[in-house]
């Protein structure tokens, strides 16, 4: 296919070993069980599972290995793991217990130069930038901790900067919608499409199919990673990549050849 | 013991393809070690990173020699993207570098193209035709492509932009996937099932 098809990542965001929902990144409430809910997933059809330790740069240290490595043996599709990546052993670790690529936000903004490094080392095509962005006025301020630390960093610059410092791919987070099933920043998404080339993962806000398909075609987004819209079953992941395709988007449908 | 050996060069994650072929109840095994290739049904070449990396990881290990006399044998050999790069003659990735020569052909980077523009890597799931009645999508992730000699060991092609590049090859017993089977999900896995069947009865 000329044009690749728009992935559909189901996001876990993990605490004490188990998947956790909240809305603005807080007042996290279970869900259910890590590997149990990536499985399902991935049964169902998605392109992608995206694991994010959800306290770990409070404990400074990521916690999802074993879980990931676990994961492994029974998901075979790219697993993208984050939260609490720090240096360039964390990253080997993840890599060897499965995970295709990382995802980093707090480091690389304490010291941007970890994005080249890290890049440099396992290639760009596995070091994936996550921002965590809230609206401020006409502009968008980055966040780390997940979501708890402002840091006066300007969203769009950072992605810029970061993209030129090697990141190979781009997972933006709207805090201001996260949770709200509204809908995604399409403004947002928008903005850091026209200024970045590598692919760019929206995440934050999906309700339904409808704001899906808003976050593609209006926003430009290449991936969508959803938590809320599977984790409390508000449509299914194969009804999802259906209306996709009715939508005229490329998307990869199960059992097509069969 | 019959076992599908699984090279380990120092290069790439090799835990994934090992519990593919777990996963299915397929026996394989991973080695570092050259000499241990003699007793295996098959051999399978993995491989992320850059060409000149992953060639050096397999002549410091001593595998280079293995690996094509292994292939002379006549036994199944499957090299796994950078894997399947480097059975070939050479590639252009930052340089000149030699490859195994397995098959006939060189290594080439993907351009861009501004009538047709696309993003480098190649990196998601794209279909792969030619080698099925209906096309399957496969999950991949790379900057350079294979262009065989000879067009009969091009099993299977994929388009990208401007692109329709060789995503199988296949020269008697030695097959090449530019995509990663262990991250494609049931199709992938059903490639990996029939490779291993062919350790029996021979590709």
């Amino acid at each position: 296919m000329s044009q690749l098809p728009v992935r559909m990542i189901p996001r876990l965001d993990v605490k004490n070993n188990t998947v956790v929902k909240g809305i603005h990144l807080e007042g996290l409430r279970v869900v259910g069980n890590p590997v149990e809910l990536a499985v399902k997933y991935y049964q169902e059809g998605a392109d992608e599972i995206l694991y994010m330790d959800a306290v770990a740069s409070l404990y400074e240290r990521n916690s999802l290995l074993p879980i990931v490595k676990d994961t492994a043996k029974s998901v075979f599709i790219p697993m993208t793991v984050g939260g609490g990546v720090r240096t360039l052993d964390d990253i080997r670790n993840l890599l060897n217990a499965g995970a295709d690529k990382v995802a980093i936000n707090t480091a690389a903004i304490k010291r941007p130069e970890f994005i080249r490094e890290a890049s440099h080392k396992y290639g760009s095509q596995c070091i994936v930038l996550s921002i965590e962005a809230k609206k401020l006025g006409s502009k968008w301020e980055a966040y780390m901790d997940t979501g708890r630390e402002a840091t006066g960093v300007d969203v769009l610059e950072w992605a810029e900067k970061a993209v030129s410092l090697g990141a190979g791919e781009i997972l933006i987070t709207s805090i201001d919608h996260e949770g709200m099933k509204k809908g995604f920043d399409i403004d947002l998404i928008q903005e850091i499409s026209k200024r970045v080339e590598v692919p760019l993962i929206a995440c934050g806000g999906a309700g339904n199919s409808q704001h899906v398909i808003e976050a593609i075609q209006s926003g430009h987004a290449d991936a969508v990673a959803c938590a809320s819209l599977f984790h409390y079953n508000l449509e299914h992941l194969s009804d999802v990549k259906n209306k996709l395709h009715q939508a005229e988007i490329p998307v990869r449908l199960l059992g097509r050849a069969a | 013991m019959s076992e599908i050996a699984i090279i380990d060069y120092g290069l790439g994650n090799l835990y994934s393809i090992y519990k593919a072929f777990a996963y299915q109840e397929i026996p394989a095994r991973l080695t570092d070690q050259p000499k241990s290739l003699k007793e295996a049904s098959a051999i399978v070449l993995p491989g992320v990173g850059a060409f000149e990396d992953g060639m050096k990881g397999l002549n410091d290990r001593g595998f280079t020699e293995e690996v094509i006399r292994f292939a002379a044998t006549g036994k199944p050999v499957l090299g796994i993207c950078l894997g399947m790069q480097m059975l070939m003659d050479e590639s252009l990735e930052m340089g000149q570098h030699k490859g195994l020569g397995l098959i006939p052909g060189r290594v080439i980077p993907f351009e861009n193209n501004k009538e047709k523009p696309i993003k480098i890597p190649h990196m998601g799931w794209n279909e792969v035709k030619g080698f099925t009645t209906s096309p399957e999508m496969y999950y991949f992730v790379h900057s350079y492509y294979v262009q065989p000699k000879n067009q009969d060991h091009v099993v299977g092609v994929t388009e990208y932009g401007s692109y329709q590049f060789c995503s199988i090859v296949q020269k008697d017993n030695i097959l090449g996937f530019q995509f990663h089977p262990e991250k494609s999900a049931n199709a992938g896995l059903a490639l990996l099932k029939d490779f291993s069947k062919k350790t029996q009865e021979g590709l």
